[in-house]
């Protein structure tokens, strides 16, 4: 792909496209990271909870026991027994969840070995308690069992601790790494605004400037237009008295004149005659420029029809016409009858040294599009100078040969271009030559 | 020649261009009642002038004259209720002015272009339907 724009434009084009990739990327992490800090909190939580229910247990196995020494009730047993249960569900969890933590993981440790200290003890307590109440009661206040029981919430509070910790530290570096995330995201995003704005305002400069160019070259070109106009017209003025008055010469002083006297006021005459239709056809073609096109459909049949009979009418020559079924075309009617006028006569004009004279006319799909062809076998030309062929004032043939000005295919060529078509030609020296054209509208 | 004999008024500035189309018509004997304006302020003078009640039957008129040209002349003579009949032949040196005038679309009677031939002449006057009125004249 070939790029018009500035190289600058480009540039901040491509950076702000990667910053934006960035963002999205650095968004979606970002996103990403708050769900996992999301988990851990969350994890901690349960976590705390567990350690909450494990220390709430060790305290009702302690009241429960001590319930049951002083009332000997067996109910507080199997509450005791159910509390143990529920104790060891909760440890169980705990060591599931802290798999990750060997802090915790120690901490935990500890507490088991402690916590099945007490367990001993308790038993003891229990067995005990069959004989002799008085000697329970004594194991109950002892001091290892005090003691077992204050490591016991040591432990369990440092596991708590431990697990605050954690989960302020989890929630403070979550804290900043948002503050971090927004600082970023903000910054790209001016930086990204930026870039989009300096790119603006160079896309505005330079399309600013394109469209200074643009005005200007339709002004030189009207320039040019106006000046080809008035100077063709200007000079028609002194031209029409040259031929005006040398043709009042000639009727009137005509029998005074010598032979050759007549004969240089003949030549004064033809060139006179030649300049008005060098101008007459300049000015065609300088007026073709300035014009708007008109579309409408037409009927390529009937103009064709319609030009032929213009253009044989005062033809004594008898010229075989082929003419194929012709498609309709969408166009400037005036113009394009223009272009028929110009090739059809060119096609008589270029045949007429030959014998027997044949015209061509129809229309084919070449590459999708409609193309006319006008076809002789005339004088034809030679292909090296085809490049010759529609520029104004470039003739293939001299003016004793082929009488013409040079304006006609280039005025042919003007009103295809104006149809956004084109035109060619493919010549052989005589045999003929055949002139290809189409054109697209607007609207097809 | 008075005023009420002119039948035909060539508004024209060019010199040459005067002298070839009276020409084409003192040939054809029809200059004898041609009066020559070379200027189209006069023209209009002369047109407008309170004085005069007789028009000319046609007017040849140049467009490209210096102050007050073939346009302007038109409109006035096209606003005018009394002189808007006057069959108007715009002399035109091309195509171009031709369109130049139909865009004001001022009801020009006929175009010759110049330099005037009479066979052209004749042509639109014929077509104005005022053949007999100028060619029937007895030559002086």
């Amino acid at each position: 792909m070939k790029l018009y724009i500035d190289k600058r434009v480009v540039i901040g084009f491509v950076t702000s496209l990667i910053i934006l990739i960035w963002l999205g990327y650095f968004s979606y992490q970002n996103n990403q990271d708050f769900i996992n800090t999301r988990a851990l909190v969350l994890h901690t939580n349960e976590v705390l909870q567990h350690i909450e229910q494990v220390n709430s247990n060790a305290s009702r196995t302690e009241e429960l026991v001590s319930k049951l020494v002083i009332t000997g009730d067996s109910e507080y047993l199997a509450n005791y027994t159910r509390e143990i249960d529920k104790a060891r569900e909760h440890y169980n969890r705990l060591r599931e969840l802290t798999a990750d933590n060997i802090e915790q993981r120690a901490l935990i440790d500890t507490f088991v070995v402690y916590g099945t200290n007490k367990y001993n003890i308790h038993k003891k307590i229990i067995d005990t308690l069959k004989n002799s109440k008085i000697a329970a009661e004594l194991l109950l206040g002892s001091v290892e069992s005090k003691k077992t029981s204050d490591r016991i919430y040591k432990v369990i509070s440092e596991m708590s601790r431990l697990e605050k910790g954690l989960l302020t530290a989890r929630v403070n570096r979550s804290l900043g790494d948002m503050r971090e995330f927004q600082f970023t995201f903000s910054l790209l995003m001016l930086s990204n605004l930026i870039i989009i704005s300096l790119v603006f305002l160079m896309i505005n400069r330079s399309f600013r400037a394109r469209l200074i160019a643009e005005t200007r070259t339709k002004q030189i070109n009207q320039e040019l237009e106006s000046f080809t106009y008035s100077v063709s017209h200007d000079l028609r003025a002194p031209l029409r008295s040259i031929r005006g008055f040398t043709e009042v010469l000639k009727e009137e002083y005509s029998a005074k004149l010598d032979e050759e006297g007549n004969r240089l006021l003949r030549i004064v005459m033809n060139n006179a005659s030649r300049m008005g239709q060098l101008i007459d056809d300049l000015l065609d073609f300088s007026r073709m420029g300035r014009r708007e096109l008109s579309y409408s459909d037409i009927d390529v049949q009937q103009l064709v029809t319609e030009v032929i009979h213009d253009l044989t009418a005062h033809e004594n020559r008898s010229i075989h016409w082929d003419i194929h079924s012709l498609e309709n075309a969408r166009g400037d009617l005036s113009m394009l009858k223009q272009v028929w006028i110009n090739l059809i006569s060119n096609a008589i004009k270029y045949s007429r040294k030959t014998a027997e004279p044949r015209v061509e006319i129809g229309c084919e799909q070449i590459k999708g599009n409609r193309v006319y062809y006008v076809k002789d076998n005339g004088v034809g030309f030679d292909m090296k100078y085809s490049d010759k062929l529609f520029k104004v004032f470039q003739r293939l043939h001299s003016h004793q040969e082929f009488e013409g000005t040079g304006v006609g295919l280039a005025l042919v060529h003007r009103i295809i271009s104006k149809h956004r078509g084109e035109i060619w030609a493919e010549s052989k020296v005589n045999e003929g030559t055949t002139f290809y054209f189409y054109t697209k509208s607007l609207t097809t | 020649m008075t005023d009420s004999q002119v039948e035909i008024l060539l508004i024209e500035d060019s010199m040459d261009d005067a002298e070839l189309t009276i020409r084409a018509l003192k040939k054809r004997n029809l200059a004898n009642r041609l009066l020559h304006i070379n200027d189209g302020e006069k023209a209009l003078e002369y047109l407008f002038n309170p004085n005069n009640n007789h028009f000319p039957k046609i007017i040849l008129l140049d467009l490209k004259m210096p102050k007050v040209d073939g346009i302007q002349i038109l409109k006035q003579l096209k606003n005018d209720p009394a002189k808007k009949v006057i069959p108007v032949v715009v002399l035109t040196s091309s195509k171009e002015e031709r369109d130049i005038v139909e865009t004001y679309n001022l009801g020009v009677n006929a175009y010759i272009v110049k330099p005037v031939q009479f066979d052209k002449f004749m042509e639109a006057v014929d077509q104005l339907g005022m053949f007999w009125l100028l060619l029937n004249q007895p030559p002086k």
